[in-house]
């Protein structure tokens, strides 16, 4: 609202807030180019929006790159800067020397700082028509692209409605596999879907698309139940269950014979369950099936019921107290969400059922303690990864809550001097830490799990994260280590990495 | 009024004779396009009893555009007929089979709807991508001209858009930047929304006339370079004595000819601050609603941002007063009568307020939130009529009246007088010879002193033989027009009634009188 944009030489140039500057800061400039890079091929991208921010997401100012895909903002206050570059149908390349897609700049007092520049690629695109069966468009229908071969938090998702042509068309997309659903809303209530696999290579550009409603791709598949009860007494059906997505979840009722038949599943990931009811009872009787992947027609399916896992146990404080109210999360590794249990406050006893077995983690809810290990008859184990098998699982969880504190400051490596907004991390097998420093160099770290610690710091705020492991293999973080005892407070200065 | 508006187009049909004696009857029909006449197969086709609730009956067209019910019991059926890309077909009244009415043969014609493409660049000609373009229809009304949001869309990466299911008729196409969120959306975030072809202002733009079935490619937006101002300010719950905020603040374009409610509504944070960005120059009505709740202020923009707009929402006022039932015939109910308020000139969802009459015809309409309303008695038995208001005895001009913040209005009189004239009629075929046709139609009842006064426009459909009748019309001069029913005719577009002039009829309605008259359909139907 109070930028003010004017063009120099050449370059989109932007003017920051005058009153944020400050005095002596004329002058100072940040610079770089956008590309385009097409196999090994380099091209200057023109038009490329850049944003300036702070480090708390406040936007500062944009600009677009001119024609030689180069960009410039002037008149830079002191401080640390966030730039991010963007194009509609086009995607940023995380750059080797870059934290993710976007670029961290420092600038002190008439800074100049050139080379900030960002590599994008077309994204794939998926334009094409949505059709009737007797070939008339159909307009008004929602065409969604679901990312499947990322982890369901992460999943990208578009949509794009049909226009009176049954045209649509999805730009800007990564590389990856992909549910594209069609979905019109009739007004007899019965919405016409349809679903379909696709997998887009990078830049990929599919425009022909032709979706017929009403040909939906869908898969048989038979099979028969082993060890559900049906037949006579008894009435027992399938359940297809779609993980994530907005697939109908179709059912199947099981035959005398035990023999189940699905006459059209549409593609996707399905979790199966069977329900059997007794005659004249009133309880259903649910039995967790396979997880099963549909992408063929499929015949010979054999089911069995997949014994539920239950947890329980103790959590045992190896230091410290547990808060009131102490909440454990079992987060699943195979994606099925996570779980969560209240701590007995009495005799510090947890459990939950019906879990579906397999490999979970086990955390604290929140950083009053931590979940330090699961203990078996050998002793403590990592405490990262359990896993629960079908029936009951006694769990001896150990928490505790002696955390340390951490401080110091940050020097600047010849002359020991304090340096202010440098990053420091801290990097142990249990938990990783990273903070910056304040204006005096400072840096506080309050609750940091025992244990030995790599510790790094560094004044260029541009190199990647803690996160990265990059960073830890860079000269002077690898050799540094650090033991913190528990409920110590340990004081450290760190000199930065050159 | 919402006749103006419906959709729907010209019908003919033949009836033929009738014979058998079942208490059962038959329609059938033929579909066409108005403006090729091609058929138009796979048209859903609904009989809906206007005399059995839940009585419906479904068909679709045939290749030939054919449909044909039997077996269907006697009374009145709306007549619905849908396909996309067309104006729904839609006769509320439009047919009536008599016991044993066999083989009624309805031919039908469904306008096609226009088509709106283009694309949405900025200053240097850039594809803006993500574009939120709306088209409005210039809609005439008794009070005046408005803009009413018909279709949206969105641009896509290569700033292309494409508007469609309009019905005939003027538009004005706006376009407002990106969300922020989106690639550029932060780029274009203060920039204002602009009209077809780079207007700032509705009543600056172009707009555009569409006929049925026509697509107008290339309505290229170009929006300003030139940063938007902000309006920043505060919403007040009047009734919690706190900051509002769930209100969303929408800004409505208060142009000399139009209103248009902008785009993007602002949210209100914790302290009541809202701001509301990327504005041009000129006169808004800033509006906060949570609800039923509303409030209203007036912000002029010149050539620097707004601070300090105040907005109260909650501060409801009562209206209250009596009726007056001039001459009412016997057994005439008061509690029956529902004095309402219809929001004059602000957006379609701003309240309406209904009250309620008690005992010595004292009414109350409470909860009324400020703003300028019209006043309507709804509720009216047949030749009953709101004839005048009086305030401390004086009359009003109008039925207009503006509802301050401050307090509410007292002692009104609502005359209602009972010697409304009856207007009944025929609509004939515009150049039918000797041909047994019937129209499907819409007639308009205009007062020939302009839309002032007490004195207000009405409206009707015909049958399909082309009857009509209006009742409880104010005694007056009118000027009567029969258009082709649906036709999103803009009866109160001067430019449209200089038109239709020649198939106008003039009538003098006096008080109780009973007027029967045929009039011709009128040619220019679109």
């Amino acid at each position: 609202m109070k930028q003010m944009l004017i063009a120099v030489a050449g370059f989109a140039t932007v003017v920051l807030p005058a009153m944020n500057a400050q005095p002596g800061a004329g002058g100072s400039w940040v610079q770089g180019a956008a590309y385009e890079k097409t196999g090994e091929v380099l091209r200057a991208l023109p038009r490329v929006f850049v944003s300036i921010s702070s480090p708390g997401g406040d936007l500062l100012a944009t600009t677009r790159t001119d024609a030689n895909g180069r960009y410039q903002f002037v008149n830079l206050p002191q401080g640390r800067f966030v730039l991010e570059a963007s194009k509609p149908g086009y995607l940023t390349r995380p750059a080797a020397r870059r934290a993710g897609s976007r670029i961290v700049v420092e600038c002190s007092s008439g800074c100049r700082q050139s080379g900030m520049d960002f590599e994008l690629f077309q994204g794939a695109l998926v334009a094409g028509v949505v059709l009737n069966a007797s070939g008339e468009p159909v307009s008004r229908a929602v065409v969604s692209l679901r990312r499947v071969d990322v982890p369901a938090s992460k999943e990208e998702r578009s949509s794009h409605a049909t226009d009176d042509l049954g045209g649509f068309r999805i730009a800007g997309l990564r590389a990856g596999k992909y549910i594209l659903t069609v979905q019109r809303r009739a007004a007899s209530g019965h919405d016409a879907v349809l679903t379909k696999a696709l997998t887009l290579a990078e830049g990929e550009r599919l425009v022909d698309l032709a979706l017929t409603l009403g040909s939906q791709e869908s898969f048989r598949l038979t099979g028969s139940l082993s060890g559900i009860p049906f037949g006579e007494g008894y009435r027992t059906w399938v359940e297809m269950r779609p993980v994530g997505g907005s697939a109908p979840a179709p059912v199947a009722a099981v035959g005398a014979n035990g023999r189940f038949h699905f006459d059209s599943v549409i593609a996707g990931r399905y979790v199966a369950s069977a329900v059997a009811v007794g005659l004249g009872q009133v309880k259903r009787n649910v039995y967790m099936l396979d997880v099963l992947e549909v992408v063929r027609d499929t015949d010979g399916i054999v089911f069995q019921p997949v014994e539920p896992a239950a947890v329980e146990g103790t959590v045992e404080v190896a230091a410290g107290a547990l808060p009131p109210g102490a909440v454990i999360q079992f987060t699943s590794g195979d994606g099925f969400g996570y779980r969560w249990t209240r701590v007995r406050a009495a005799d510090r006893h947890f459990e939950l059922t019906g879990l579906r077995p397999g490999a979970y983690r086990i955390e604290a809810d929140s950083t009053a303690f931590y979940v330090k290990g699961v203990k078996n008859s050998e002793g403590i184990e990592r405490p990262s990864a359990v896993i629960l098998s079908p029936g009951r699982n006694r769990l001896a969880v150990v928490a505790a809550a002696d955390q340390a504190v951490v401080f110091g400051t940050v020097q600047e490596p010849k002359a020991g001097s304090p340096l202010p907004h440098a990053r420091i991390g801290l990097k142990g097998d249990l938990a990783e830490y990273s903070a910056e420093t304040d204006q005096a160099g400072r840096f506080l770290f309050g609750k940091v799990i025992p244990g030995e610690y790599r510790i790094c710091a560094w004044a260029n705020l541009a190199l990647p994260n803690v996160e990265d492991n990059t960073i830890w293999e860079r000269p002077g973080c690898q050799s540094r280590t650090v033991s913190i005892d528990p409920f110590s407070r340990f004081a450290i200065d760190v000199p930065a990495t050159p | 009024m919402n006749r103006f508006t419906s959709f729907i187009l010209a019908i003919m049909c033949w009836a033929t004779a009738a014979f058998a004696e079942e208490p059962a009857a038959a329609v059938a029909g033929i579909v066409r396009s108005a403006t090729t006449g091609e058929a138009l197969h796979n048209a859903p086709v609904v009989l809906r009893s206007r005399d059995v609730e839940a009585k419906v009956f479904r068909s679709t067209t045939s290749a030939s555009g054919g449909f044909g019910f039997s077996g269907l019991p006697p009374g009145r059926y709306q007549l619905t007929i849908s396909k996309s890309g067309y104006e729904t077909f839609q006769g509320d009244a439009a047919v009536n089979l008599r016991e044993g009415t066999e083989g009624t043969r309805l031919a039908l014609s469904l306008w096609p709807h226009a088509v709106l493409s283009g694309r949405v660049i900025d200053w240097e000609g850039e594809p803006v991508a993500q574009a939120q373009v709306h088209a409005y229809a210039v809609v005439y009304s008794a009070t005046g001209v408005s803009l009413r949001l018909v279709a949206r869309a969105e641009t896509n990466d290569l700033g292309e858009y494409r508007v469609f299911d309009l019905p005939a008729g003027k538009y004005v196409v706006e376009a407002s930047p990106p969300r922020t969120g989106t690639p550029s959306g932060q780029f274009y975030i203060d920039t204002p929304v602009s009209y077809y072809p780079s207007a700032l202002a509705p009543a600056q733009a172009s707009p555009i006339a569409l006929n049925p079935g026509q697509e107008v490619t290339r309505a290229d937006v170009t929006v300003a370079r030139r940063p938007g101002y902000a309006i920043a300010g505060a919403v007040w719950d009047g009734l919690t004595e706190g900051p509002c905020r769930r209100c969303l603040v929408q800004a409505v374009q208060d142009d000399s000819l139009y209103r248009a409610t902008l785009s993007r509504p602002a949210s209100v944070s914790a302290n009541g601050a809202f701001v509301l960005r990327g504005l041009s120059p000129g006169d808004y009505i800033l509006v906060a609603r949570q609800g039923s709740a509303v409030a209203q202020v007036h912000a002029s923009i010149r050539d620097q941002h707004l601070q300090g707009a105040r907005l109260v929402t909650g501060l409801q006022q009562s209206v209250t007063g009596q009726m007056v039932l001039e001459n009412a015939p016997e057994g005439t109910d008061p509690a029956d009568l529902v004095p309402s308020l219809s929001p004059v000139a602000l957006p379609e969802w701003w309240p309406r307020a209904e009250g309620k009459v008690g005992a010595n015809r004292q009414f109350t309409i409470a909860g009324v939130s400020p703003a300028r309303y019209r006043f309507e008695v709804r509720g009216l038995p047949p030749g009953a009529y709101l004839k005048t208001i009086l305030a401390g005895g004086q009359p009003l001009p109008s039925p207009d009246i503006t509802v301050p913040g401050e307090s509410g209005i007292t002692g009104l009189q609502l005359v209602i007088a009972f010697d409304g004239a009856t207007l009944r009629g025929k609509v004939r075929p515009a150049g039918s010879a000797g041909k047994e046709q019937s129209v499907h139609a819409q007639v308009f009842l205009v007062p020939q002193q302009g839309p002032s006064g007490f004195q207000l426009p009405q409206t009707a459909e015909t049958t399909l033989d082309g009857s009509f009748s209006l009742v409880s019309a104010a005694p007056g001069s009118y000027t009567l027009y029969a258009l082709p029913a649906g036709a999103s005719l803009q009866i109160f577009d001067p430019a449209v009634q200089a038109v239709l002039a020649r198939d106008a009829t003039n009538v003098r309605l006096d008080p109780k009188a009973t007027v029967d008259l045929e009039v011709a359909l009128a040619s220019q139907g679109r």
